[in-house]
């Protein structure tokens, strides 16, 4: 056993929904095995990683348990002692790769800077241990990184950065702060498989935090499942995935989307609500005197059919255009190429328009929120925890076609909660 | 890079251009005949002059031939005539600029300097006296007009107790030379420096202990403790550069402030620099000079923000060029 | 709300104080500020009815303060309104609708920013000769571009927000949007804005009046200061009392500038990393 949590408590400051963020939680981690840290927001799992590196927040106190590393108990370590094992003994790859990376400093560098923190080799050392470092992780073209900023790279290979960082000093234990969340799904996959390897070929115990089962199914050797700060479950990856004792890891489980539909009754009226034809639309941008302008195609020859009663699932990854195509439905924006037809015929004035889309009617439900209404929200409840919440419930909603990871084109359950009674059977477009 | 320079350069001469219009405009807006304006007061009397004026500026011709005969004029850098004076705007623009450069510059310079420092130690030592003291000092002084700064240090450093001169650029009469001269001019610059100084000093310190409070939350911070760096370490080098850029960016826009504050501090201090003579111009309702002397300030000001920019895209290294 | 913010506190307080005194100050110093009540240059704290004593000619410096109160909050808030009522309208515009529009303003504005803004209050006033509205009228010429430029920016930001976008879907009308949906969002840092743009005013104000710009007929703290400034030797109080009350009252409304601030944009605790 590498690392042992042993009843570790951490108290949250006076005024906030729970008195403890961490209640009495238990776990290990091996060398050479992954464990998955798995929960809602709120559950208290990020905390546990930063225990982990003594970077817990000013506010929060270790109260009781322990945390036992290479013999020690890292709760009484002093802040000299964490200094020489951060990076060394544990190392830790956070959630943003956007913000988590000094924007003015060149990759490289920010690697070196580990050796350098801890009084390491020279420096031309420190500049091939860089390169040898992002070849590992998989970054093409090392030469370049090396000498890039961070906003030079996309957010995969910020994220490889962050783990070859991680990994320099070779630590025993490495922590991931949910760091595929913010990945799209394509290179969450890549980043997986290059923790897995990179956990196989050193040997690291690795703590995976995350809230997608997915995930967990992926990669996990172990899994513990936190709720309100307290493990309701724990055991290895086929124990809790497909024998899973505690209701709430059931209803974890069962929230999933699957990628196979449930039985629905046919449409019967087969007559089409929408049409849309050959839509096209290039976004451009700068360009003056002295300098060239910029053009992103953001749908090209875009077709599809929506017929009365039926919900249409736009799918995609970042950048793939579906926010636009939705925006050029619903006419917020103009397309340079194809038409929009709809079953109440329209001219593109704009007073036309404007009574045609309150026919048509877009529900964007989880986004209408003014500002004024969500601060009402906050001021009724004042503690942060509450305040975390809702901003992670929001960015939940407003996420949910993002991460489309497995996105079914029927998800009754849910549309019910949010669907508004429209005026007969007009079709959505959601996105 | 060059083109960018090209560019913001070619702007600002249309600004500048805009200027010299709205300069012709003012002029025909003040009450009474243009010439008689143009003349100033002193001018006023003299028919030769006033004959002269109107011949030059074309006054009894209709309006586009005066404009154009006005930027032609301004265009070859004749701003004009100053009957006060008896000299051309220009030469007496260029006689008081240098003084007006240097202490501008100084001032800049001691407040961006101890500005910087002093809010860098407030968020270091954030919520303790230390950070509070700062904190009210640089409140008072922002509050604080800057002419009565001015008086005010004078009437401590100068009548109260005789440590600095209040007046002028150089002892009068004495004739220094070389090391001597450069320590008596020094010695004149300290007041009116440090009057302007104090105020933006107050603006830069709130703004870095801002700025790097405001860095320290941000991610990368957290990154580079869990990397095991030493917090003075982190300060220096990933907190206080990125918290610097808004800090020139404040920079580039207190110029037309600056150059403001040099009018007055110039005036309480008899400081020789072209504020002063903005001054004078006022007292003497000598409109050319004034007018003249406006522009001029409005091209110092251009120049700056192109200076601040160039220094700001070099050091962000997110901002191309070509954008 | 305004509790938990001292500097908040003080600042209403002292802004109160002036306000009473320029509104009820005249009723209790009923003469004129003009007129000569003593011998010049009388020390203060000698007479009890003169207790910040005189000036060079023999007038109450107290009663100049009292006055000049009214002269500098009037010039200040006016000037201040004057300046949103052009820059809210046009950087709404400019905002909302973008392109062509948004190009043409903010060229505009920009040309208003670039040139230093006090040597052009100075200009416009020497021009239009002094006197309160020429003074106004400058301090809100010069005053008005940072105001459409934040307008702009916060109606840029807003505008793409999706229930912005679902107004428009749900088919009203550009300027019902701009009315009821953005604006009232964007007013908050517009106050913040407005408060230090009343010290603003007061201390452009207060300088143009030092320089001699000021309306002759109205006696202003910038003017005592200027006319004190030849006998600062002599008479060191006739320039330390104006400047006094100035700073105070500059002060008081930055701090209620910053307490709206605090008290509109709140952040997350401070406190923890």
């Amino acid at each position: 056993m590498t690392v042992v949590i042993r009843n570790l408590k951490l108290a949250l400051p006076p005024g906030g929904d729970r008195p403890y963020a961490v209640d009495g939680v238990s776990f290990e981690l091996s060398a050479g095995k992954i464990l998955c840290v798995v929960g809602e927001s709120g559950s208290g799992k990020s905390m546990c990683a930063h225990a982990l590196m003594g970077l817990l927040p000013d506010t929060v106190r270790a109260e009781a348990g322990e945390i036992l590393f290479e013999g020690q108990n890292l709760l009484s370590l002093s802040p000299a002692e964490w200094l020489a094992l951060r990076g060394r003994g544990i190392a830790m790859v956070f959630q943003e790769p956007m913000t988590a990376l000094n924007p003015l400093m060149r990759i490289g560098k920010q690697i070196a800077e580990m050796f350098e923190a801890h009084d390491l080799l020279t420096p031309k050392e420190r500049r091939q241990k860089a390169l040898a470092l992002i070849r590992e992780v998989g970054l093409p073209d090392p030469e370049r990184i090396v000498r890039a900023y961070p906003h030079q790279l996309s957010g995969g290979q910020r994220q490889r950065a962050m783990i070859a960082m991680a990994l320099a000093l070779e630590p025993a234990v490495l922590v991931a702060d949910e760091p595929t969340t913010a990945l799209d799904v394509t290179t969450q996959a890549q980043i997986l498989k290059l923790i897995r390897d990179l956990q196989r070929r050193r040997n690291m115990a690795v703590m995976f935090i995350t809230h997608d089962f997915g995930v967990v199914a992926e990669i996990a050797d172990r899994v513990v499942v936190l709720q309100h700060g307290k493990v309701v479950e724990q055991g290895t990856a086929d124990d809790v995935l497909l024998r899973a004792q505690h209701p709430y890891t059931r209803a974890l489980l069962a929230a999933v989307p699957t990628l196979q539909p449930p039985q629905r009754a046919p449409l019967l009226d087969r007559s089409k609500a929408v049409e849309v034809i050959g839509l096209g639309k290039t976004y451009v941008s700068g360009g003056g005197w002295f300098r060239a302008e910029r053009r992103v195609q953001a749908a090209r020859e875009v077709s599809f059919d929506i017929f009365r009663g039926e919900t249409l699932g736009l799918v995609g990854e970042s950048g793939s255009g579906k926010s636009s195509v939705a925006r050029l439905v619903m006419r917020l924006i103009e397309p340079d190429a194809g038409t929009v037809r709809s079953a109440t015929s329209i001219s593109p004035g704009s007073r036309e328009r404007r009574c045609a889309n309150s026919a048509a009617g877009s529900r964007w439900f989880f986004r209408i929120r003014s500002p004024r209404s969500i601060r009402a929200a906050k001021s009724a409840t004042s503690s942060p925890m509450d305040r975390l919440r809702m901003a992670s419930i929001r960015r939940r909603r407003e996420s949910v076609p993002a991460n489309c990871s497995a996105w079914s084109a029927s998800m009754p359950a849910r549309w019910s909660a949010f669907r508004m009674n429209s005026p007969a059977g007009n079709g959505n477009a959601s996105a | 890079m060059i083109s960018f320079i090209a560019q913001r350069i070619a702007k600002a001469i249309v600004v500048l251009l805009a200027l010299v219009v709205l300069n012709f405009f003012l002029i025909r807006m003040a009450p009474g005949d243009p010439a008689l304006v143009m003349a100033g007061e002193a001018g006023a009397g003299d028919q030769v002059f006033l004959a002269q004026l109107r011949e030059k500026f074309g006054l009894d011709q209709p309006l586009p031939v005066q404009l154009f005969l006005y930027v032609k004029g301004i265009l070859s850098l004749d701003l004009g005539f100053s009957f006060r004076q008896q000299m051309p705007v220009a030469t007496l623009i260029l006689q008081r600029l240098p003084a007006t450069l240097l202490l501008t510059g100084t001032a800049f310079a001691i407040s961006l300097g101890f500005g910087i420092l002093f809010g860098a130690l407030a968020a270091r030592f954030a919520g303790t006296w230390a950070d509070t003291a700062i904190t009210v000092l640089a409140l008072i002084f922002y509050a604080t007009p800057l002419f009565w700064v001015a008086l005010m240090a004078i009437l401590l450093f100068s009548v109260a107790v005789d440590w600095l001169p209040s007046f002028g650029y150089e002892s009068v009469g004495a004739n220094y030379t070389g090391l001597a001269h450069v320590l008596d001019v020094a010695a004149h610059l300290v007041l009116p420096a440090t009057t302007i100084g104090l105020f933006f000093m107050a603006t830069y310190a709130r703004m870095t202990r801002a700025s790097m409070l405001e860095v320290n939350r941000l991610d990368f911070v957290k990154t580079a403790r869990a990397k095991g760096l030493s917090d003075t370490v982190i300060q220096r080098r990933h907190v206080l550069r990125n918290a610097l850029l808004p800090v020139v960016t404040l920079a580039g826009l207190q110029a037309g402030t600056l150059v403001g504050g040099a009018v007055l501090t110039e005036t309480v201090f008899a400081w020789p620099g072209i504020g002063r003579l903005m001054y004078e111009a006022l007292l003497q309702r000598d409109y050319n000079l004034l007018l003249g002397v406006f522009v001029v300030c409005s091209a110092m000001v251009l120049a700056f923000n192109l200076i601040t920019d160039l220094v700001y895209r070099s050091v962000d290294p997110r901002i191309e060029f070509a954008s | 709300m305004l509790l938990r913010n001292p500097g908040g506190m003080i600042g209403t307080a002292i802004l109160t104080i002036a306000i009473a005194v320029a509104l009820f100050g005249p009723l209790l110093f009923p003469t004129s500020p003009w007129r000569m009540v003593q011998r010049p240059f009388l020390p203060p704290f000698t007479l009890a009815n003169l207790p910040l004593g005189t000036d060079a000619l023999g007038r109450d410096v107290m009663a100049g303060i009292i006055y000049g109160a009214r002269v500098s909050l009037l010039v200040g808030l006016i000037s201040t309104l004057a300046s949103l009522a052009v820059g809210i309208p046009l950087g709404a515009a400019a905002g909302y609708f973008g392109g062509k529009i948004d190009d043409a303003l903010m060229r505009f504005t920009e040309f208003f920013q670039t040139v230093p803004s006090f040597a052009l209050a100075i200009v416009l006033v020497a021009i239009m000769q002094p006197s309160i509205v020429s003074i106004v009228s400058a301090i809100a010429i010069v005053s008005w571009p940072p105001v459409a430029r934040l307008v702009r920016g916060e109606v840029l930001s807003l505008r793409t927000r999706e229930y912005v976008q679902a107004a428009v879907v749900t088919g009203q009308t550009n300027w019902w949007i701009i009315w009821r949906e953005i604006l009232p969002n964007a007013l908050s840092p517009v106050i913040v804005l407005a408060s230090l743009m009343v010290a603003t005013a007061i201390l452009l104000e207060s300088s143009l009046s030092f320089l001699g710009l000021g309306d002759p007929n109205l006696m202003s703290w910038g003017y005592m200061v200027g006319a004190g400034r030849t006998v600062i030797r002599q008479a060191w109080w006739i320039t330390v009392f104006p400047g006094i009350a100035i700073l105070v009252s500059v002060l008081a409304l930055n701090l209620i500038g910053e307490g709206l601030n605090d008290a509109l944009n709140p952040r997350l605790a401070k406190g923890g990393r």
